[in-house]
């Protein structure tokens, strides 16, 4: 301790926190005994202390999140820049559409912005879904989620009711993709989820793309790219793109301005 | 971009603080999923950072990418739990001529249970609070405090000290 008189309220946090050095406990020691008030207020603080360390031992992190997290740097490294955004199955992913463009490049024409943005799109689906939180508002009702995003992020998708098609919607949530917010519906295909992710049309040529356990399709409609990421196989898949297809057209929504 | 000597120090330096971001995101979050998350974008924020970790204390070098990605991550999703820089210079201020009210005795103080402590911690001032549980619940000393929060080793002790008269006069109020 050096020499400037020290606000006993702040030595007193320093002395119970062990952070004096032998001579400065000392010296505070021999104040609280000449203290009785000094001694009382520091008995407090260290009560205190003693009683939030016993009723809130530590919590080690769980399993789940050190198993993730070891996972982020356990996978071989790409030379990719962007590696390290991915988890494992986003790397998986990334690696499986590169594949599939060589095999089928004509099936597919990927714009050069486009596998990022599908990485994005699966990532965000991928997180959404070991958070066990795949949507920020909670709702079945489509006239509940479009408002929430108008007021949120001033963009309002369309959100076809596709209950009677066996897709019940879930939610909302928010991605961030390019920097931009994006709204991404939520919907029910049996046990799995599907995100779909409106984004203002780009001249999205790919229609499909398989990606280590999830399959991404897009289509157009309402001024909009969706761009639908799920776990379900392709086929079901399919049929809720094409039930959201309809029904979107059917709406007769005006495009957004 | 991503090399092994990036990995190694990603193994040496993040992964055995893990349970300290845990702990520290949990009580900044105020839930265990939202805690998940943080930590998950944090330690992919220390990947991408791990080679310009520059020694010191490694804690807390991730505890301080934990703190910036939970601002971040509560404003995007919790926006309403988010407190504005704005209000913190307040918040120390108001709280700094703060009235000598009835202290608790101590015994007050140790019967206290963990709600009533859980909700006083969380209605701190956020720079109160974090000091508070980085000291008290992640065991971080006080030059360890400073370099996480990016402030001087006095302002870490005023703030403990404020964060625990808070503390013990809600104690004092709740169980008189």
């Amino acid at each position: 301790m050096n020499d400037a008189p020290l606000d006993p309220r702040l030595l007193m946090q320093a002395a119970l926190d062990g952070e004096l050095d032998a001579a400065g406990q000392l010296a505070f020691e021999s104040r609280l005994a000449d203290d009785p008030v000094l001694a009382k207020d520091y008995e407090r603080l260290a009560t205190l202390q003693r009683t939030l360390r016993r009723t809130f031992p530590r919590e080690p992190a769980p399993a789940a999140l050190r198993a993730r997290v070891s996972a982020l740097v356990g996978q071989p490294t790409a030379s990719n820049t962007s590696v390290s955004r991915r988890s494992v199955l986003g790397m998986a992913a990334a690696l499986a559409i590169g594949i599939g463009l060589g095999a089928a490049a004509t099936d597919w024409a990927l714009g050069p912005r486009e596998p990022q943005l599908i990485d994005a799109l699966v990532d965000g689906h991928r997180r959404a879904m070991l958070a066990g939180t795949p949507v920020d508002i909670a709702s079945n009702d489509r006239h509940n989620v479009r408002p929430w995003f108008d007021a949120r992020i001033a963009i309002s998708p369309p959100a076809p009711d596709l209950a009677a098609h066996g897709f019940p919607l879930v939610g909302g949530r928010v991605e961030v993709i390019d920097g931009q917010p994006a709204p991404t519906l939520v919907y029910r295909i049996r046990e799995h989820y599907v995100s779909v992710t409106a984004l203002p049309t780009s001249s999205a040529s790919i229609r499909r793309a398989p990606a280590a356990g999830f399959h991404v399709l897009a289509w157009q409609g309402s001024g909009f790219t969706f761009w639908a990421v799920s776990d379900a196989d392709l086929e079901a898949l399919e049929q809720f793109a094409a039930a959201f297809k309809a029904a979107e057209a059917s709406s007769a929504e005006p495009p957004p301005r | 971009m991503t090399t092994d000597s990036d990995r190694r120090l990603f193994d040496e330096v993040v992964l055995p603080h893990l349970d300290d971001a845990y702990t520290f995101a949990r009580w900044l979050t105020g839930n265990a999923t939202d805690a998940e998350d943080v930590v998950q974008e944090a330690c992919i924020r220390a990947m991408r950072g791990a080679h310009a970790f520059a020694g010191g204390s490694a804690r807390a070098w991730l505890i301080s990418i934990v703190r910036n990605t939970a601002f971040t991550w509560l404003a995007r999703n919790r926006p309403k739990t988010l407190v504005l820089t704005d209000d913190l210079e307040s918040a120390e201020r108001a709280s700094s001529n703060m009235p000598e009210t009835a202290t608790p005795e101590t015994e007050a103080i140790a019967r206290a249970d963990a709600a009533l402590l859980e909700a006083g911690v969380a209605a701190l001032p956020a720079p109160f609070r974090e000091a508070l549980v980085l000291r008290e619940f992640n065991g971080l000393s006080y030059r360890e405090i400073a370099e996480a929060t990016g402030v001087p080793v006095g302002t870490v002790m005023s703030r403990l000290a404020r964060a625990r008269a808070l503390l013990i006069e809600r104690i004092g109020k709740e169980m008189s």
